[in-house]
């Protein structure tokens, strides 16, 4: 499906731009310089800043202002909440790929951070690579805070996209601050399942919060669900509220079937990828 | 322990705990909006099903007591008392309302002493006038020492007596007290030993002060009458008779469980005595509502004069004085007077010498 979807990515809305200036890119490696940067394990080696090496001992990269415009961060969340209910994390992993495969394609770069790893990917050949950093991301519940200070102290630039369930929106308050403050633009990616309206259970229902452990055992009927769908609205005006705060766009993102791997299920809405 | 095979029953123990057990969820949910659901629940006022410890301990507890109590169970008894000493309040306070709480407490005696175990011994305890009086023997010869009608004041503390019958409660004693009272004539009720109040609530009024003024031998006499009310808010009405020049009664106004003074002011009469009472019809105890007062008697209305010759004009005008007082004359020593002016000189009073009045004068007794 991914590979359809990266051979299909051209008529995307929106992509067009960006592989014509990939491909200028390509053509000319000169741009302004912007500034160096750490070398991380997959970066380019021709970029590689050869005359610091040889007066620090250590590796940088240059940066330039075009290159950093063609780059993308994708920050996951990987917390145990994402496994919560119907699979929102495998729904969560298959829009990263879908993102990142146009990226690696059509862009000069993407990064990964997820947990408190930093990958860094390149190239269309990359493609399989990301495939198995996404299939290898651990389940770790990690405070949105540490996730937004990670690429910042990479000095990753270009445009981020934050692909997560939001379900604590307060706890998101301050990273999204961290990210305005220092000119990274975000857009939040939160992929919708059934139970983000309704669950579909009645009868007593033992309740498991993944993250911390709680459960609760609840009679559930018609009045506890009809509470629960205002307090899933609360939430969801919550999570808006939160973006726009920021100044950033929130997606959200209606997963298609588990077990549906066609590839215009993915794009029937026709949205436009801005990475 | 009569029926021990009811201790069966506490087999069925699990069984309540199979039913005190919660609903078993038809399904586990893993939700990202666990806060969500606690928020829906807590809008309801819900809460979450669990098992309660502490419900299913107070019925097992509860459970476990009902068949404890089913098979009979008991504690072994400990040794009682062998000596049953009956303090009976005497006093004259039982015989109001018509005796009815002498005949309760008489009748509670009776109850109790015959129906007395043969290895108790009974000693029966009266408060009277004379102070304690201890009577011991069966139990018709305990009731036939029981007065028809009390009439004593009783002067000793319950609480001390009853104290003193129990021995000392340190010790291992076998004596048990009880206390037959009205609840009258003591600030707290008894607190050693079994305790039995008789009769009902009632209200007394009486005279518990008297002081005289008495003009002697003029004819003035006051009497100043203290009355303390223990009742509701009253008017109690006051008289003065015998020996006295008769006046109408007066009335005084009682405040609820308060005091009051009145003072009567009277014409002695012929002197003795004079009985000063109050009314009131509500009064339960009426003892005390009369109080009686022995004057002396009036004098004669004569004055004899003694004065020897260098007397002053004095004497003479005094008993003039005095005479005129009393309404008499003043008359030489020689005829009988009811008072004797006696200025200087020496005196040697006869038998049957009269009350005076001397100034400078010795007094020699009569050979």
């Amino acid at each position: 499906m991914l590979s359809t979807i990266l051979r299909d990515a051209p008529r995307i809305r929106g992509a067009r731009d960006l592989e014509a200036r990939a491909r200028r890119k390509h053509a000319d490696h000169g741009g302004t310089f912007a500034q160096h940067r750490a070398y991380t394990h997959g970066d380019d080696l021709r970029m590689l800043d050869w005359n610091v090496y040889a007066r620090t001992g250590e590796l940088f990269l240059k940066q330039l202002e075009d290159d950093d415009r063609r780059t993308a961060t994708l920050l996951i969340d990987v917390s145990p909440s994402m496994d919560a209910g119907p699979p929102r994390r495998v729904g969560a992993l298959r829009l990263a790929a879908i993102l990142g495969g146009l990226a690696l394609v059509r862009l000069d770069g993407l990064r990964i951070v997820a947990s408190d790893r930093c990958v860094a990917l390149q190239g269309a050949t990359a493609v399989e690579r990301l495939l198995d950093v996404l299939a290898t991301l651990p389940v770790r519940a990690v405070d949105p805070l540490d996730l937004a200070a990670l690429p910042l102290q990479q000095r990753f630039l270009g445009r981020f996209g934050w692909i997560s369930d939001f379900a604590e929106p307060d706890t998101f308050v301050t990273a999204l601050r961290l990210l305005r403050l220092h000119g990274r633009a975000v857009t939040g990616w939160l992929p919708s399942i059934a139970d983000d309206q309704l669950p579909n259970v009645g009868g007593v229902v033992r309740l498991l919060d993944p993250e911390t452990g709680r459960e609760e055992t609840l009679v559930v009927d018609g009045e506890l669900r009809r509470a629960l769908e205002d307090e899933l609205r609360m939430l969801a005006r919550r999570q808006d509220a939160l973006f726009r705060g920021a100044g950033y766009p929130l997606v959200r993102f209606p997963l298609p079937a588990s077990d549906d791997y066609r590839a215009g299920a993915w794009f029937e809405r026709r949205w436009t990828v801005r990475l | 322990m009569n029926a021990p095979e009811h201790l069966a029953w506490l087999a069925l123990l699990p069984l309540l705990w199979w039913l005190q057990r919660p609903p078993r969820p038809r399904r586990a949910l893993l939700t990202a909006h666990f806060t969500q659901w606690q928020r829906a629940r807590e809008r309801l006022r819900r809460r979450p099903i669990r098992f309660d410890v502490l419900r299913f301990l107070l019925l097992v507890v509860a459970f476990a007591a009902a068949i404890v109590a089913a098979t009979g169970a008991t504690l072994p008894g400990r040794p009682g008392a062998t000596s049953l000493v009956v303090l009976l309040d005497d006093s004259a306070s039982l015989t109001a309302d018509d005796g009815a709480p002498w005949r309760d407490a008489v009748a509670r005696v009776r109850d109790t002493l015959q129906a007395l175990p043969p290895h108790v011994s009974a000693a029966l305890v009266r408060t009277g006038d004379d102070g304690l009086t201890v009577h011991a023997g069966t139990a018709d010869e305990l009731l036939a020492a029981v007065p028809a009608a009390p009439d004593g004041r009783r002067t000793l503390d319950l609480e001390a007596v009853a104290a003193r019958l129990a021995g000392d409660p340190s010790a291992d004693s076998r004596i048990a007290v009880w206390t037959i009272t009205d609840g009258l004539g003591d600030a707290v009720p008894p607190r050693t030993g079994a305790l039995s109040i008789v009769g009902a609530e009632r209200h007394n009024v009486g005279i518990v002060g008297i002081a005289v003024a008495d003009g002697w031998p003029l004819r003035d006499v006051a009497i100043d009458v203290r009355i303390a009310n223990h009742g509701p808010a009253r008017s109690v009405r006051i008289t003065a008779t015998g020996g006295v020049v008769a006046t109408p009664p007066r009335e005084l106004a009682l405040s609820a469980d308060g005091d009051a003074s009145l003072r009567l002011e009277l014409q002695r009469t012929d002197g003795g005595t004079v009985t000063v009472a109050l009314t009131d019809a509500a009064d339960a105890f009426p003892r005390d509502d009369t109080v009686r007062i022995e004057l002396p008697p009036r004098t004669e209305t004569n004055v004899g004069l003694l004065a020897d010759v260098e007397a002053g004009p004095w004497a003479r005008a005094a008993a003039e004085t005095l005479a005129d007082e009393l309404n008499g004359r003043v008359v030489d020593a020689a005829e009988r007077a009811g008072f004797l002016v006696v200025d200087g000189g020496i005196f040697v009073p006869p038998a049957d010498a009269v009350p005076r009045l001397t100034f400078g004068t010795r007094d020699r007794q009569a050979p």
